[in-house]
């Protein structure tokens, strides 16, 4: 982040939710400055979309505070808080046709008719819309409603602007397309932004800063950066993707988890490698893997391979045995399957996670 | 979730919209009319929902026999189209006179411009009332989630189903009840202790009603008939809607008032819009209620039809009002069809139905007053009926149901109300057979048709024209079929099919309007595979298809057969003497004098009532889970 003038914006403090006595939110605690946009990340059920609810005001929380600009919302009914929110299924209305649509928060607004059709069509041109203006809901694509959908909640200039799942109702192909078109829109209003996805690489592209959640918690806030070289415990190295996760003992310490980064190995020829080559960790472990290449696949700019191989390569005393996957840069030559192979670790490719789970 | 599971779904919603539709549909007697207008939406509904299947084999399953697709159309041929015709001809081509002459007088008299006036006007103001009893139910229903919910919808929806004539009946007991207790004003000092500006009130308004041949118990009648329609549609549409438009219009700045008249209520209109169409079709084409309840005073067309023809001899009048009748029912059918379209347009998309639990006191009482006002709306009549079946010179007797059975000589009746048990039984049971066979031929019509060619409009055509019959009104069909089916080349009216053709007539579409949505969740794949694997065209149909559309079938039977049980007003057109059934046979008690004649037809009505009740609960019961099944 840029030492530029931070203001805060939003910050959700101690924040607790329940429905029939089942705790859907535990101590929620985010702070977001202006302008920034936030992911709230985490597989379905963890409670993102209900927070964002909070927020909006649609669900009253249980305990806990919500400060807008200094400003305590608890009493604040959500068509007061000047917020945009963005449904997962876009909720357009069918009765109204496109422009009808984006111009309802205005007329709520009471904003001069004149006004309203000016705002309408930035609006339509912002989301390049301009042809469908007076089409029904229900003629539309479903790019075609995501981008109504976003223009509708853009229009009225909301302090705040949410969008739950807003990729979710559509196709993958669609969907990587939108999502820089969606990206690019937002930047450019320069909005705090809060965006609820299950898909990390969209969290990842949306966002400033990314809150993993899971169960009710927050795992982990922080950049999309940070948050992929440094994920806090086993919970977020999971949902980010991360396949080489070993149980293993840290020296001094009870437990842990070790992360090997995908793309932390290179290959060393059989004979180019002596004793002497072999560096210990402080750790206990050495930085040189041997194993079974079970699957090697060409994806481009790397090649994905899978290793079988035993944890007494890596810790001391383990037995175990697993596989692990790595990203080998495409050039490199690899063993067919089946043969041994050797991987040189960068130490820097190594992670402890801090979360216990033995 | 992945495509298949979409499919999956999406056929879900399918059957659960149509079987809402469906449930409005179920009925007995005279109100049949209220079906077709669903063939309409259902047929729009095909046109956008139905993505073909994968039909690769052309044609090469054929169980369908040249005889069987032959067979219904023959049959609405010559027993909807010929009797039509009838009607047109005779309209038209009169002996006496020539046939605008006849138009005319109708037109010109005054008698004539009162019933159509009046005909007009009490559907009207029918369809105003139970829009203002049904509406603010429908919120509740459509809002909130209660224990029994399941329960008090179902006997919401009963009155429905229920044959005309049990209707009247329960209505003239509960008239004569209303009256008794406005005699004897012990209600008045029990409910509010004696002389006091309440008491005045209460008998000013008994007296006001006149409830025994009156306009009011008309009215009753028929908000406690069509409750169940504005209900069940608009309380689905409600349901469905969500809280997803609120919110964003919440989201958007909209308080508490804008969002009702800018969201909730322009989404609902096209339901509101639609349901009270149906409900002033069905009160537009009230015969039962308004030819027993009304008494001479009253008369609508459908009535006027049915005196002109059956008491007056009056031929020609009778034609030209029935073919006033046809048009008015096909116009406001037309315009119910138009709805409908819009209707199925607006209806949300995300089929997600949302319903809270009423936790706040204001919600607890909404949920408390519409559940009382449900049960005297449906129990009340009903209990009536019950009791005074069995109520006999002050004491609990069950002498009316025993004198139902016994041969007392000098009756007035050419059979005996014994006999018009099992005539009813019989017509039911051939009507159940004929309808199977009608229907269940049509229905693989159409689906073969829509198979080879999807989008023939032939093919399109063929359901909407199945469904014809169900927008004549009945008398009209009874009508036709005495004028036409009554001498050569097709004389039908000394034989003992007459009655059970016109019940199929009416029941047969119901047979299509449940089978044909089982016959399209049949992936033809299904088939293919089973023939790939060797079986016949007959094997597949009997161990593919026969398993899939077994309920449906079921359901589609039941229809039938209390259809039959309970049809009254082009029963009572064709019906000899000694055809008699027990709908007909409870009007004539109706008609006579006496306690134990009165009382005959009340239990004769009650049994009707519980074994359509059981029909109703039964076929609802099956649906319920048919649906997991398909």
């Amino acid at each position: 982040m840029k030492n530029t003038l931070l203001i805060q914006e939003l910050v959700v403090k101690e924040l607790f939710f329940r429905e029939d006595s089942e705790e859907i939110l535990q101590d929620i605690n985010i702070s977001l400055n202006r302008g920034r946009s936030l992911s709230l990340l985490g597989p379905s059920g963890c409670g993102k979309t209900t927070l964002l609810r909070i927020i909006a005001g649609l669900e009253k929380p249980y305990s806990g505070e919500i400060l807008f600009r200094g400003k305590e919302m608890r009493g604040v009914a959500p068509h007061l808080r000047n917020f945009g929110m963005m449904f997962q299924d876009f909720a357009l209305f069918p009765h109204r046709n496109v422009s009808e649509n984006i111009s309802f928060g205005l007329e709520m607004k009471r904003v001069a008719r004149k006004e309203i059709s000016s705002r309408v069509s930035e609006m339509l041109e912002l989301v390049n819309l301009e042809r469908q203006a007076t089409r029904d809901i229900c003629e539309l694509s479903g790019g075609e409603r995501q981008r109504v959908a976003l223009a509708r909640t853009l229009a009225p200039s909301p302090d705040l602007i949410m969008l739950d799942e807003p990729l979710g109702a559509l196709d993958r192909r669609l969907r990587e397309r939108l999502l820089s078109d969606l990206c690019t829109i937002l930047r450019k209003s320069r909005l705090t932004t809060i965006w609820v996805t299950h898909d990390q690489s969209e969290a990842f592209a949306a966002s400033d800063l990314v809150c993993v959640m899971n169960s009710g918690k927050v795992e982990q806030i922080d950049s999309p950066e940070n948050l992929y070289h440094n994920p806090a415990n086993r919970t977020v190295a999971d949902f980010l993707g991360f396949q080489n996760i070993i149980d293993g003992k840290k020296i001094g310490e009870k437990g842990g988890m070790i992360l090997i980064m995908p793309d932390a190995a290179t290959p060393v020829s059989e004979d180019g490698l002596s004793l002497s080559h072999v560096e210990e960790f402080s750790d206990g472990f050495s930085d040189i893997i041997t194993g079974i290449v079970m699957d090697s696949s060409f994806q481009g700019a790397i090649r994905r391979i899978s290793i079988k191989t035993s944890m007494q390569n890596i810790f001391r005393g383990a037995e175990s045995e697993q596989t692990l996957f790595f990203d080998i840069q495409g050039h490199t030559p690899i063993p067919e399957v089946g043969s041994p192979i050797f991987l040189k670790i960068n130490p820097a490719g190594i992670k402890i996670l801090n979360g216990v789970e033995s | 979730m992945d495509r298949a599971d979409i499919v999956i779904f999406r056929r879900d919603n399918l059957s659960r919209a149509d079987q809402l539709f469906k449930e409005e549909e179920l009925s007995g007697g005279d109100n049949r009319v209220r079906l077709e207008s669903h063939a309409a939406l259902f047929s729009a509904q095909e046109q956008e929902e139905a993505v073909p299947t994968a039909r690769t084999l052309h044609g090469s399953f054929r169980p369908l026999p040249a005889m069987l697709a032959i067979t219904p159309l023959l049959f609405l041929a010559l027993f909807y189209f010929y009797p039509l015709a009838g009607i047109f001809i005779r309209s038209f081509s009169d002996q006496s006179a020539s046939s605008y002459l006849s138009f005319l007088k109708i037109f010109k008299s005054s008698r004539m411009a009162g019933i159509i006036w009046f005909t007009l006007w009490q559907a009207s103001l029918s369809t105003i009332l139970t829009l203002m009893v049904a509406l603010p139910c429908a919120w509740v229903m459509g809002t909130f989630d209660f224990r029994g919910k399941k329960v008090i919808m179902t006997l919401a929806t009963l009155p429905f189903v229920l044959p005309t004539i049990v209707v009247a009946s329960a209505f003239q007991v509960l008239a004569s009840t209303i009256s008794d207790v406005a005699a004897s004003s012990w209600l008045t000092d029990i409910v509010v202790g004696g002389d006091n500006i309440a008491a005045l009130f209460l008998s000013w308004l008994v007296s006001s009603i006149q409830p025994e041949q009156s306009i009011s118990m008309i009215l009753l009648a028929h908000i406690f008939y069509n409750f169940s329609v504005v209900l069940r549609i608009t309380s689905a549409f409600w349901s469905s809607m969500g809280k997803e438009m609120r919110e964003a219009a919440s989201m958007l700045g909209a308080n508490g008032v804008q969002i009702l008249f800018k969201v909730t209520l322009p989404l609902l209109r096209p339901a509101i819009l639609a349901s009270s169409m149906l409900v002033f079709i069905f009160c537009f084409s009230s015969f039962g209620v308004i030819l027993i309840l009304g008494g001479p005073s009253f008369s609508t067309i459908e009535v006027e039809i049915y005196r002109q023809a059956a008491h007056l001899f009056n031929l020609p009048v009778a034609s030209c009002l029935s073919l006033l009748q046809i048009l008015f029912t096909f116009g406001m059918m037309w315009v119910y069809t138009l709805l409908q379209k819009k209707r199925a347009r607006l209806m949300p998309e995300s089929e997600k139905i949302s319903l809270r639990r009423a936790l706040s006191w204001q919600a607890r009482s909404a949920v408390v007053i519409c559940v009382t006002l449900i049960l005297l709306l449906c129990v009340l009549p009903v209990a009536a009926l019950l009791i005074s079946s069995l109520y006999y010179n002050g004491s609990i007797s069950l002498i009316f149901y025993r004198e139902l059975f016994l041969n007392s000589s000098g009756s007035i009746f050419y059979i005996q109300p014994g006999d018009a048990i099992s005539n009813s039984l019989t017509f039911a049971l051939s009507t159940l057979a004929m309808a199977l066979v009608i229907g269940g031929a049509a229905s693989y019509l159409i689906r073969e048709q829509a198979d080879r060619k999807p989008h023939s409009l032939l093919g399109k055509l063929l359901e909407p024209l199945f469904m014809l019959p169900l927008s004549t009104s009945a008398v009209t069909l009874g009508f036709g079929i005495i004028i036409t089916l009554d001498k050569s080349p097709l004389n039908l009216r000394r034989s003992e099919l007459l009655i059970p053709v016109v019940h199929t007539l009416v029941a047969f579409p119901f047979v299509m309007r449940a089978l044909l949505p089982a016959l399209r969740t049949i992936p033809s794949s299904l088939k293919e595979a089973a023939s790939i694997m060797g079986a016949s065209p007959f094997r597949v149909w009997l161990h593919i298809e026969l398993p899939i559309i077994a309920r449906a079938l079921s359901v589609g039977a039941l229809f039938a057969f209390t259809i039959s049980l309970g049809e009254f007003g082009a029963t009572l057109f064709a019906a000899r003497p000694e055809f008699t059934t027990v709908p007909v046979t409870i009007y004539r008690f109706l008609g006579q004098p006496g306690a134990m004649n009165h009382g005959q037809a009340m239990a004769m009505s009650s049994i009707l009532l519980l074994v359509t009740a059981a029909g109703f609960i039964f076929i609802e019961n099956i649906r319920r889970f048919g649906h997991e099944g398909f």
